[in-house]
């Protein structure tokens, strides 16, 4: 799948903003992109490894909950992360 | 009586323009007087953030000018800046900041933002949340304020419609570079200001032969400027920004919505609700 990248998450992705990922589900293919980026899985993760709140997973443009992050993604799937706001 | 901040403001030619001060320039000193109340008042920007997991986001912005004031006329300003909390439950902080010239109050600026509770990752990402109350009883009572804020944009858009004729549209782009955005590569809200009065100067340049009234809209000072953010652009965003042109009564407005665009020529990220990032309205 690709994993595209947005704005204030891209310094921890080495501005790499269409990136890659193996993993036969949503989730699997976040687990592989913060392995690949540790910094990015400290922003994107708590520490009980759910994906923050603050941050949104859509998959071929479909935002998904968090329950929803098991559904299978192929190799031309899109998955998008947004961060909607920060507080600088 | 509600606390104020009063300091002097040194003033340099990069904060004008030939005919009044930048409204960039305005909005970055009018951010830098709410900082300063806070600090004065409440508690630093950096201790907001890093000790209490709160940030704030812009929302509405109204800037006023006043009397005249342009760089030959004084070397320095007096800023006096005030706050308070407001809403039913302090949901957002508005502040208002005022320039004093040797002519008098050369602009009046109103600032209302909402609080965010910070995730407490090193992004800054954060959702709206209340004002806790460790910070909202650092307010006095004069400093609370319980009716909402409003922002006047949307009145104003139907009174265009209603009472105005519009003269002409068009549309420009533009992409957040680094040097747009503050510390979490979010874009700073005031250089939205910027991109706005960048799409007046090409419309103008590009109607002003046909439609020579237009051109005012370059040579006369700004009279006002409201501006509503619903959205924070990022780091590397590509907006089209669609203006329109009005002449209403003896004045002209200028209406940009600032939408987020990618580079295959669509508008939206796709995931978000629909709409524009942010509405802008000059008045000239």
């Amino acid at each position: 799948m690709i994993i595209k990248v947005r704005g204030v998450l891209l310094r921890f992705t080495e501005y790499e903003n269409e990136i890659e990922v193996g993993g036969g589900t949503v989730r699997a293919g976040l687990t592989a992109l913060t392995e690949r980026y540790p910094r990015l899985g400290e922003v994107l993760l708590d520490r009980t490894g759910e994906v923050r709140p603050t941050h949104l997973i859509a998959l071929n443009g479909e935002r998904l909950t968090k329950n929803e992050l098991e559904r299978a993604a192929a190799e031309d799937d899109r998955v998008d992360i947004v961060t909607a706001v920060s507080g600088g | 009586m509600p606390r104020s901040s009063t300091y002097e403001a040194v003033l340099d030619a990069s904060l004008f323009t030939p005919a009044q001060l930048q409204p960039t320039a305005v909005g970055r000193l009018a951010f830098q007087a709410g900082t300063r109340w806070m600090r004065d008042h409440v508690c630093s920007h950096r201790t907001l953030v890093h000790e209490h997991r709160v940030g704030f986001v812009l929302w509405s912005w109204q800037l006023e000018y006043v009397h005249p004031l342009r760089f030959l006329d004084a070397d320095e300003a007096r800023v006096e800046v005030t706050a308070r909390v407001r809403g039913p439950r302090a949901s957002q902080l508005e502040v208002e900041m005022t320039l004093e010239g040797p002519s008098g109050v050369a602009v009046r600026t109103r600032a209302a933002s909402v609080p965010l509770r910070l995730s407490g990752d090193e992004a800054l990402s954060g959702a709206p949340r209340l004002l806790p109350d460790a910070l909202a009883g650092a307010f006095h009572d004069d400093e609370t304020e319980r009716t909402p804020h409003r922002s006047r944009i949307r009145a104003m858009r139907a009174g265009f419609a209603r009472d105005g004729e519009q003269l002409a549209s068009g549309r420009t782009h533009f992409r957040v570079h680094r040097h747009h955005c503050e510390v979490a590569d979010q874009w700073y809200w005031a250089e939205t200001l910027g991109f706005a009065a960048g799409a007046r100067e090409e419309l103008v340049m590009r109607h002003g032969k046909a439609l020579p009234g237009l051109r005012r809209a370059l040579a006369a000072p700004l009279r006002r400027v409201d501006v509503t953010w619903l959205r924070a652009g990022q780091f590397r965003d590509l907006f089209e920004l669609r203006t329109t042109a009005h002449q209403v009564g003896d004045e002209l407005a200028f209406v940009h919505e600032l939408w987020l665009a990618d580079d295959e020529g669509g508008i939206g990220s796709g995931i978000e609700d629909g709409g524009p990032y942010a509405v802008v309205v000059e008045r000239i």
